[in-house]
């Protein structure tokens, strides 16, 4: 068992910066749970706090309800995997991994048995009596993932752990950790600044924006059940459509945008406010206008350009209430979409969603 | 008429600049340049290494002749190289304590002037400098007062005598005192620059912090360490100055080379001087070649004992020691002549005579000891300004020439020779040179002012050299390899962007090299003739028991010290900053 709960914790830095805010949450046993924020959100202090290089300023942390105010780092049972991977270079990689069970004083059998069975995980055998010196990033990484995995910690807490990684390598071992750590059913927490990353590894993800902990949930949730208008705009590329509600029901609301009405994905908000409507970018259908032809659920626009991004095409079009947005279609998309042309934009009402409209502008909300 | 007039001047300068960059560019011709190589390292070799390895090589030559002195004569016997084994015997006993005692002192200090913040850092920053550049017979002289006689720290006792009288003890009180900041200088930079992520990884990997200080940052340390630990230990091996003061009838190495040498027993003094060099030439050598492979037995773990090590109590009362300590036996020590002079500046404070009063003393009295003492403050002053500017002219292109070299193995191998005048005892270096130019070698100089200037030149040529190559492998070469690319020729890239960059690591080594200078004892005792330099004058005057004018002395010689280490600090924070 090693159930994670914050409640309540700031963090103070010197007097006045708050990196991080009445943050209270829980992660459950085994769970793999990644943060994600804009860099200075708080990301890499929760983990500090996790690992007790840091103490709250007020609030408390506990694992398994056993609070961690006066737990020193070296007593936490927590394994820590740095972006740089901080391996001791006068030591080999047997004896790096062999660190921790040494200073606990375990006797030399076990310390033995320890490291084989971590070397044997990672399929770092082969290597275990060279100096890392010699190694290259990769072995690095299994190495530290190995120190952990002797350290016999149930709380494994990476930052940025692929960071110094080569984009492919990073692919793979986004799989390897993954499979790892479901395998030794361990707790972890994985702070990074890709996204994708975050989607692809985890059970969980936490959104943190200014020490704030935005939403908390898994992959999909974020990316079609986003609560909060940050979540959207952080989590993938989004346009904010702005409109008047002009009809509310439980699960589905009505927006006037500039002359179209369109139905939308409703989170409780009343007849007559004023919303931003987010739409992910890949989930814009665009249509030629045909005859005139009324599309279902769709606003007028006309297209500024269509531009090729390898994989994808980028069609920019401004609508018919002066925005502009940014659709993206695949590449083999059948239409090109000619300069100045009339088009009209679908949106999905089950993959959109309408957020109050910020008080001081969208700009505000979504400040980093 | 006004641009008529000044017509003439502007091609006038014109003409200089263009002759200039001519002769540079002839200068900066491949076999000129080569020549310039060679010069550099034959003044080195001449200057710095020449006397050493011709006093090893006269040894080895005229064994017949030594053998007869040192171990067959006809009325000593063999006495004086027993006299030369009890005092090597008692000088190497006294570096290996004195070493200990640094790293007790040293590493925690180094320790909490790398980590910890707190008010007042830079203070006791320049605290632990201040004993590295204070002359040690003045250094030796207050350290003396403070244990030696009733005036210092007895008063605490209401004794009437000294608590600690001369000899191996005071020694030793007097060695930690100036060979501690060694070993804190050695490493403190290094600790600063290690990766703090390791030490949290071992942290979460169940270390206690004083675990992670001994398994993890100090093997990493380790080479500083070391290099700092052989500093400490030579520089004890071959302090003249202070020993002279402190030791009493005990008499180290090098205080036997001074006085034989005052006997004018050359056999015997140059065959305890070679071996002095050979000792450290070994360790040196030891240390550079092995340092990296000396495995330190430190895998062991107790994790309950080390575990209460670490608790916070036991933190604060071991910084608290090490604090304790350095106050109580470096920092007090040191300073406590100025206390001293206070006490008998008008009179002595015992029987309130005023004959005995530093005022008298100094400037009534009938021997007139101010004119002494201006004129040896002059003498000091006029070598080691002379020693500085000739230093730097054959440093500089020397530091260039190591810092550019690309052969790994022949740059760690000057490296090394760089480091000879470092660690060998001055006495014994002062002696060789004594031993070439004098009359037993080449009989160019006869002991005086020029001989003292030869000798100052070479055991500060290393302290010129050092932070030079810092300086130089500090400015990317891009910045020249872009003037060359641009057209200018190498010495003129070398003057118009290289240089500019060097002002204040030449400006440090400057203040590095005039500070070794004027505080030097040993090596100045063995070659001055008749000259007096400040350092040997107190040393004159403590042998004559004219205590307080020693104080006077003393004194100046320390704030002057002060105030060199004070710039060098402000010219080095500069550099930093740049």
């Amino acid at each position: 068992m090693s159930d994670i709960r914050f409640q309540h914790v700031t963090k103070v830095f010197g007097k006045k910066v708050e990196a991080v805010k009445d943050l209270s949450f829980i992660i459950k046993d085994g769970e793999y749970v990644s943060l994600i924020g804009p860099s200075g959100c708080g990301k890499t202090t929760t983990l500090r706090l996790l690992a007790g290089t840091i103490l709250p300023t007020e609030g408390q942390i506990f694992f398994d309800d056993k609070p961690m105010e006066d737990v020193r780092i070296q007593d936490r049972n927590i394994g820590f995997v740095f972006q740089h991977f901080a391996i001791f270079p006068h030591m080999t990689v047997r004896e790096n991994i062999g660190y921790s069970p040494t200073v606990r004083g375990k006797s030399k059998n076990e310390i033995e048995h320890q490291v084989e069975s971590a070397l044997k995980s990672v399929q770092l055998s082969d290597k275990a009596d060279l100096y890392p010196l010699s190694l290259s990033a990769p072995d690095w990484q299994k190495t530290a993932l190995a120190r952990v995995l002797a350290s016999e910690a149930r709380i494994l807490l990476l930052d940025e752990p692929l960071g110094a990684l080569d984009q492919k390598i990073r692919e793979e071992f986004q799989v390897f950790l993954r499979n790892l750590v479901k395998k030794e059913k361990l707790t972890a927490v994985h702070v990074t600044h890709d996204q994708a990353e975050a989607l692809t590894i985890s059970d969980k993800v936490a959104v943190m924006n200014k020490g704030k902990l935005i939403q908390l949930g898994s992959p999909s949730d974020l990316v079609y059940n986003p609560n909060h208008i940050f979540t959207s705009f952080f989590v993938g590329e989004s346009d904010f459509l702005i409109g008047i509600v002009v009809d509310d029901k439980q699960k589905e609301a009505e927006v006037k945008i500039g002359q179209s009405v369109i139905r939308t994905h409703n989170t409780g908000i009343s007849k007559g406010k004023r919303v931003a409507v987010a739409v992910r970018r890949e989930f814009f259908q665009i249509e030629k206008i045909i005859n005139g032809k009324q599309l279902d659920n769709s606003i007028k626009g006309t297209i500024i350009e269509d531009q090729f991004l390898g994989i994808l095409r980028r069609v920019r079009i401004l609508l018919e209430n002066q925005q502009i947005i940014e659709a993206k279609i695949h590449a083999k998309h059948p239409i090109y979409f000619e300069e100045k042309e009339p088009v009209r934009i679908r949106i999905d009402p089950t993959a959109s969603r309408c957020f109050e409209y910020p008080k001081d502008g969208i700009a505000s909300a979504l400040e980093m | 008429m006004v641009l008529g007039e000044e017509k003439p001047k502007f091609d006038f300068e014109l003409k200089m600049r263009t002759s200039l960059l001519r002769t540079e560019k002839w200068l900066s011709k491949k076999n000129v340049l080569s020549i310039g190589k060679v010069l550099t390292v034959s003044i080195f070799v001449l200057l710095v290494l020449g006397p050493i390895f011709y006093l090893l090589l006269q040894i080895i030559l005229s064994w017949k002749d030594i053998k007869a002195t040192v171990f067959n004569d006809p009325i000593l016997g063999n006495e004086a190289f027993l006299m030369m084994l009890r005092s090597i015997g008692l000088s190497l006993k006294v570096a290996a304590i004195v070493t200990v005692f640094d790293i007790i002192i040293g590493i925690p200090i180094a320790w909490i002037l790398a980590r910890y913040q707190f008010r007042g850092k830079n203070i006791l920053d320049t605290l632990v400098d201040i004993p590295m550049s204070v002359p040690t017979s003045a250094l030796g002289f207050s350290i003396y007062l403070f244990w030696g006689t009733n005036n210092g720290i007895s008063r605490l006792f209401n004794s009437e005598v000294g608590l600690v009288s001369q000899g191996t003890l005071l020694i030793i009180l007097a060695h930690v005192a100036f060979t501690f900041p060694y070993v804190t200088r050695s490493i403190r930079g290094i600790i600063e620059d290690l990766d703090l992520n390791l030490e949290k990884a071992a942290r979460t990997l169940g270390a206690p912090p004083f675990t992670v200080a001994r398994m993890i940052s100090l093997p990493l340390v380790k080479e500083g360490l070391l290099a700092g630990i052989v500093l400490a230990f030579t520089r004890s091996l071959g302090e003249t100055g202070a020993t002279l003061i402190v030791s009493g009838v005990y008499q180290t190495a090098p205080v036997v080379i001074v006085s034989w040498m005052k006997g004018l027993k050359i056999p015997t003094t140059a065959f305890l001087a070679f071996i002095l060099i050979i000792i450290s030439l070994a360790l040196l050598a030891f240390v550079r070649l092995f340092a990296r492979k000396v495995g330190l037995p430190w895998r062991k773990v107790f994790p309950k004992f080390e575990r209460k090590l670490s608790s916070k109590p036991v933190k604060y009362t071991r910084d608290g020691i090490s604090l304790f300590l350095f106050f109580i036996i470096v920092f007090i020590p040191a300073l406590f002549v100025i206390i001293f002079l206070f006490q008998w500046w008008g009179g002595s404070p015992f029987s309130g005579d005023p004959q005995a009063g530093m005022i008298y003393q100094v400037f009534q009295a009938p021997d007139q000891k101010i004119t002494e003492i201006t004129h040896a403050l002059i003498t000091s002053v006029e070598i080691a300004l002379i020693v500085t500017i000739v230093n730097l002219l054959i440093a500089t292109p020397m530091a260039f020439f190591i810092s550019k070299m690309r052969n790994k193995k022949l740059k760690g191998f000057m490296d090394i020779l760089i480091d000879i005048p470092l660690v060998i005892p001055s006495s014994a270096l002062g002696f060789s040179i004594f031993f070439l130019w004098g009359s037993n070698g080449m009989h160019i100089l006869s002991p005086g002012f020029m001989m003292i200037i030869v000798a100052h030149i070479s055991f500060t040529y290393s302290y010129c050299v050092r932070p030079l190559i810092g300086s130089f492998d500090a400015i990317p070469t891009m910045y020249d390899e872009a003037a060359v690319a641009f057209g200018a020729s190498k010495v003129t890239a070398f003057r118009k962007v290289t240089l500019p960059f060097l002002k204040s690591g030449i400006l440090a080594a400057a203040i590095m090299t005039f500070t070794r200078s004027m505080s030097e004892t040993g090596a100045t005792i063995i070659c001055m003739g008749v000259e007096r330099t400040i350092p040997v004058l107190l040393v004159d005057f403590f042998e004559s028991s004219t205590f307080p004018a020693a104080a006077f002395a003393s004194t100046i010689l320390i704030l002057i010290s002060f105030l060199l280490l004070l710039l060098l600090r402000f010219v080095t924070r500069r550099q930093k900053n740049e």
